[in-house]
């Protein structure tokens, strides 16, 4: 079909929530394209910036497409759903960014954290690594995001998103290495003051 | 000299729950969304009382969608179509100011404006918005929003047709339309471009008596089946019905 039915019908088809939990790629893109420039506007409303708005919502789905879409019953619901997610997500990122030092809840790992004299704070570190990922390209932040955020395999990933198992393997060794250089500048930076 | 792991920073960063917040987002997706059963919307407007942080993102919820979509009910379809609809008004305002001056214009229990029937077309590509014209080029992807201007208290059907002649009904939802006389009115319905090539149409079908869509429909096959070169489409008429076709013509994104 050349031209899509409106939008509120295209969710009253079963067959989309159903093609959804699939996980049909076809289905996921026409989500995509339906949902994108709402989700980006509600994100940009609450964030102030294009990039983080795009980043949040390239998260967001791919979050909604290999997890939350179990959670739901009705495809009716899902542009409500991805709104109401991009709202609540917005606000968090929002909420973590207004603070000085980040009061998250530490990630689980040893104590103390490995680097000696030069010790460095565990919430310091985590924003530090939120900032880095934030300069890491679209696809491997997303390769990274299904790999150590939902637990999947690099051959489900490489099925998912094209490519092989053993490029998707080569990303996201390269993106951990970009990572540990960008968290190397941090350290760096923050022992000069 | 080494860090914590970055795998288990990533593994904490990265997941799912840490996005979300708090643990009862999936209860207040599901709320919001009306995708609650009637057991599950009670429990949780009994947890509301009691989280501050779910009134607020309800709170923001409202307000953000409402800025984005005004006056639209949540869930619909349109993005942001503020730039459009300031676009439109302005050209509302001026249809108005014109009638009026003119005096040809009339504001009472029946409203008449001079001119023939037409349908006009917005595009949001991107962050784009813009009014597009008959023979514009078009991405797919792109959203479109319709308008009419009708010199009269009417019946309207609104079909889009591709090369192949097949026929999407883009108004009314139900028929018959019933629509409004006036100038620059939007339809509640729009649509996204799929991938297509060639020529498209959007074709608007204005009548005093309501008319049968089904036939109308087949009036564009037929006139899509005639079509000429230059994306014209064959004879269209139907006594009675003013007909508006505009054409769309596909690039390549």
């Amino acid at each position: 079909m050349l031209f899509s039915r409106k939008a509120e019908e295209f969710y009253v088809d079963p067959g989309v929530l159903r093609r959804l939990k699939d996980r049909d790629s076809k289905t996921q893109e026409q989500v995509w394209r339906l949902e994108r420039s709402r989700l980006r506007a509600i994100a940009l409303s609450v964030l102030k910036s294009g990039e983080d708005a795009d980043a949040l919502v390239s998260d967001l789905f791919v979050d909604f497409f290999y997890r939350h879409v179990n959670d739901i019953r009705s495809g009716q619901a899902i542009p409500a759903y991805l709104r109401i997610m991009a709202v609540r997500r917005a606000r968090r990122q929002m909420g973590r960014a207004r603070r000085q030092v980040p009061i998250e809840p530490d990630f689980p790992g040893e104590d103390p954290l490995p680097g000696g004299v030069d010790r460095i704070d565990r919430s310091i570190w985590t924003r530090w690594l939120t900032e880095c990922l934030a300069g890491l390209g679209e696809k491997a932040r997303r390769v990274l995001r299904m790999h150590y955020g939902h637990e999947m395999s690099y051959a489900f990933i490489a099925g998912e998103l094209g490519g092989s198992k053993q490029a998707v393997g080569k990303m996201a060794k390269k993106s951990l290495q970009a990572l540990r250089r960008c968290l190397q500048k941090h350290r760096a930076a923050a022992l000069e003051e | 000299m080494s860090f914590a792991p970055i795998e288990e920073g990533l593994r904490f960063l990265l997941s799912s729950d840490r996005a979300d917040g708090e643990t009862c987002s999936r209860d207040l997706y599901r709320y919001v969304s009306g995708d609650a059963t009637s057991e599950e919307a009670a429990v949780f407007e009994a947890h509301l009382v009691l989280c501050r942080p779910c009134r607020e993102d309800m709170d923001a919820f409202r307000k953000t969608t409402e800025s984005i979509e005004p006056g639209r009910s949540i869930p619909g379809w349109r993005p942001a179509w503020m730039a459009v609809a300031a676009l439109l008004l302005c050209v509302l305002v001026a249809g108005l100011w014109v009638a009026l001056r003119s005096g040809e214009g009339e504001l009472g229990s029946e409203f008449r404006i001079k001119g023939p029937f037409r349908i006009h077309m917005a595009v949001q590509r991107g962050e784009r918005s813009f009014v597009a014209s008959s023979g514009d080029a078009f991405l797919t992807g792109d959203v479109l929003g319709f308008f009419y201007t009708a010199p009269e208290e009417g019946y309207l059907a609104v079909l889009f047709s591709d090369q192949r002649g097949r026929i999407v009904r883009v108004f009314p939802d139900r028929p018959p339309g019933r629509v409004r006389a006036g100038t620059q009115w939007p339809l509640p319905d729009g649509a996204v471009l799929e991938p297509g090539e060639g020529c498209e149409w959007i074709v608007g079908f204005f009548s005093r008596e309501p008319s049968d869509v089904e036939e109308l429909g087949e009036l564009l096959r037929r006139a899509v089946q005639d079509r000429k070169p230059d994306c014209t489409l064959g004879p269209m008429e139907r006594e009675g019905v003013s007909i508006h076709a505009l054409i769309l013509r596909r690039e390549s994104s």
